[in-house]
């Protein structure tokens, strides 16, 4: 973590906070949390709310989709923290094999092909927003997807341009595999808010 | 941070016109490359702000900035789209 403040916590609440999660779960509070605890009067609060409302809330995606698509966010913007966060809550309702595979060519792996075409515009967007065109965006729809699973698969894509490009400026430290399995049980279990 | 800077910040971090340095060199890289961000250029913000506090807003805001550009073109293409199919 590039800013020791960020990671010490910039309150006492927060400073005992860290290491009371970090000593009860017997692991390294990932940087994500400490970064959504610093600054509770900036940004914070509000990106913990948007995630949780894009990643857990009412969608026609189901959560291991989101998650992969976060994940795959993080890949097209080189994120390892990223990568290891999302593929770790992905994993737990999908196939280990298909995760892999996706995350190496989507466009090849087997899943559905609605998500592919989620995906598609996604990467797109991701990649050259600029370039994005309405046939993109119809493209999307005549694969099957409503106007609204596009617009929560083009907000999972939003939030996680935020994210990593944070994670990847502040220099996050990135957890051991055993640690990141960890933290996505409490990821699903608590949410992000 | 003032809220005009703020807001300039917000805009290049969305691919806008060049802020100074050196917080330009740090915005730019979050914008275009983030993994490339280095500790000097992080440093160099850190010792113009001279706090954490402001340089953790620049970072997050020039991030913001990018994912906001992202939405809005994905919420212009989605409505033409949308619209025209009714």
């Amino acid at each position: 973590m590039r800013l020791p403040e960020v990671e010490r916590g910039d309150t006492l609440r927060h400073r005992m906070l860290i290491a009371a999660i970090s000593r009860v779960t017997g692991m390294r509070l990932p940087d994500a949390a400490r970064v959504a605890f610093y600054r509770q009067d900036f940004a914070g609060p509000s990106i913990g709310a948007w995630t949780q409302k894009t990643m857990r809330g009412p969608s026609g995606w189901s959560v291991p989709e989101r998650e992969l698509m976060a994940a795959m966010v993080a890949t097209w913007n080189s994120c390892p923290f990223c990568i290891g966060a999302h593929s770790a809550v992905a994993v737990r309702g999908m196939d280990k094999d298909i995760l892999g595979a996706a995350l190496a060519d989507y466009r090849t792996a087997r899943i559905p092909d609605k998500l592919k075409a989620a995906l598609v515009f996604i990467e797109k967007m991701t990649r050259t927003p600029d370039d994005l065109t309405k046939d993109d965006a119809r493209a999307a729809l005549e694969a099957g997807l409503t106007r609204n699973e596009l617009e929560d698969a083009a907000a999972v894509a939003s939030l996680f341009a935020i994210v990593t490009r944070y994670a990847n400026a502040l220099d996050f430290d990135i957890p051991t595999p055993d640690n990141f399995d960890k933290a996505a049980g409490m990821l699903l279990r608590r949410g992000y808010a | 941070m003032e809220r005009e800077f703020r807001r300039a910040i917000l805009a290049r971090g969305a691919g806008g016109p060049a802020v100074p340095e050196p917080y330009d060199a740090l915005v730019k890289e979050v914008d275009e490359e983030s993994f490339r961000v280095t500790d000097a250029q992080v440093q160099a913000v850190l010792q113009e702000t001279g706090s954490e506090r402001e340089t953790f807003e620049v970072i997050l805001t020039a991030a913001i900035g990018a994912g906001l550009r992202r939405w809005d073109a994905a919420e212009k293409v989605i409505s033409e789209a949308a619209g025209a199919a009714t």
